[in-house]
């Protein structure tokens, strides 16, 4: 926990560390809720996503044991997984969520890029984001996955925070002419 | 600077006010101004997205390294065999039998009311933690309604703030089912039981909605609050939910099951 709360360029490794120590978990839960393995280990990855995240930003305070934390959280999971297959209804978790830095917008100007936003074409983003380069998917990537530019920089060998920060400008730069530029 | 860092300066709140205030007056009138604010808003939730497909990927070929390992094996309870086929007296088999039982009765592990109590608080914290820390919106062009702010305020933590916002709804309209649930679950996760309570009591006496959480909202904040009665009535609202198959129910069977 203390390893992935540093944050740097091991990081990674404690996340994989904190993911292989519970597998078990798996197994446990297609006999106890009766989901084949693919979707109770996609339960499972979703499940330590959200623990990770939770130890990142703080909201995971300790009171009971990480493990025990897991355990419950990987419990629902599967429960919704179940309520899917049973009931064909879509989550409403699938829906983009808003920025909520767009919060601090006048109601005017929030309203005029709301509207950009959902008429945007995000599968076309996705192709480009996929073909634009393999040093600019990572470090955009890992700008999305929440790593700060001081962490990009230890992960991809640059000097500073601030060279990091301008390659990733870059090449959102880049990915913005090519979502341009593609109908 | 150009526009993306501009932007990136702006949203993580390191312009001064004066440029702050010229960025947003430029956002009116600079139609490629918003559109590149909007193109920075879509490629980080994209880049999100991506990136956690991605580590599922890691995670899964983690996974079939490894192979999925079976549970820890259960611990073997020792088997007692009475006396039965021995030249024993019955009277004294039967006293050996008993002696032995009430020995095995005693060195068990018991489970205490306590232990029970932090457990099933601890299920209700983690449906909460996987539930109601982050609240879902949707881009739909045109929602910058007070709901959506509020939802906004929970998602960023800021608990207080939500609760204004949806008392405010509230007021206006007492009969509103999403700022009765948001509501109470803002005044759930600030310890304010009662509140909770009252607010998702209402919400699970409406018969009009096609989904309806409120019956099993309500057991999960009179869990929470602990009172004499409080668990019977949760187990009494667990059941109504499972018998009219009303939302969650899935997560009420398995929280009965814990109950009894």
């Amino acid at each position: 926990m203390a390893g992935i709360r540093a944050g740097g360029a091991l990081r990674r490794q404690y996340e994989n560390q904190l993911y292989e120590k519970y597998l078990y978990l798996i197994a446990d839960g297609t006999r106890k809720h009766r989901l084949d393995e693919e979707d109770c280990a996609s339960a499972y990855s979703d499940a330590i996503m959200t623990v990770i995240e939770s130890v990142v930003s703080n909201r995971f305070e300790g009171r009971s044991e990480l493990k025990t934390y897991l355990y419950q959280i990987f419990t629902n999971k599967c429960v919704d997984a179940i309520r899917k297959k049973t009931t064909n209804r879509s989550s409403v978790h699938n829906a983009i969520s808003l920025d909520d830095s767009l919060l601090q917008l006048p109601d005017a100007a929030r309203s005029v890029v709301q509207r950009l936003i959902a008429e945007s074409d995000v599968d076309n983003l996705r192709r480009q984001l996929q073909t634009i380069g393999e040093r600019c998917r990572t470090m955009i990537l890992s700008w999305g996955d929440g790593y700060s530019d001081d962490e990009i920089a230890q992960l991809l060998g640059y000097n500073s925070a601030a060279v990091a920060k301008t390659s990733r400008l870059r090449c959102l730069e880049k990915l913005r002419e090519r979502f341009r530029d593609t109908p | 600077m150009n526009d993306l860092d501009l932007i990136e300066n702006y949203l993580t709140g390191q312009l001064p006010a004066d440029e702050q205030t010229r960025f947003e007056a430029a956002l009116r009138t600079d139609p490629a101004l918003a559109d590149a604010l909007a193109f920075y808003v879509l490629a980080r939730h994209t880049a999100t997205a991506d990136a956690r497909a991605e580590r599922r990927a890691e995670f899964d070929a983690l996974r079939r390294k490894a192979g999925v390992p079976l549970p820890p094996d259960p611990v073997e309870t020792p088997v007692v065999r009475p006396f039965w086929g021995r030249p024993v007296s019955w009277a004294a088999a039967a006293s050996i039998v008993l002696l032995l039982g009430l020995g095995w009765y005693f060195l068990q592990p018991g489970t205490t009311p306590a232990d029970a109590t932090m457990a099933i608080s601890r299920q209700v914290d983690a449906y909460v933690a996987s539930h109601f820390v982050t609240l879902p919106t949707t881009m739909d062009g045109g929602t910058t309604d007070s709901l959506t702010i509020g939802i906004n305020y929970v998602n960023k933590g800021q608990l207080p703030q939500a609760e204004a916002v949806f008392r405010a709804v509230l007021t206006r309209q007492p009969a509103n089912e999403n700022a009765l649930k948001y509501a109470g679950i803002v005044a759930l996760r600030l310890q304010k039981y009662d509140y909770a309570i009252e607010l998702f009591h209402r919400l699970g006496e409406r018969t009009d909605l096609f989904s309806n959480p409120g019956r099993f909202y309500e057991a999960l904040a009179r869990l929470k609050r602990g009172r004499p009665m409080d668990k019977e009535q949760a187990k009494k609202l667990l059941k109504e939910v499972i018998i009219k198959n009303l939302d969650e129910k899935p997560e009420a069977t398995q929280l009965l099951n814990a109950l009894l």
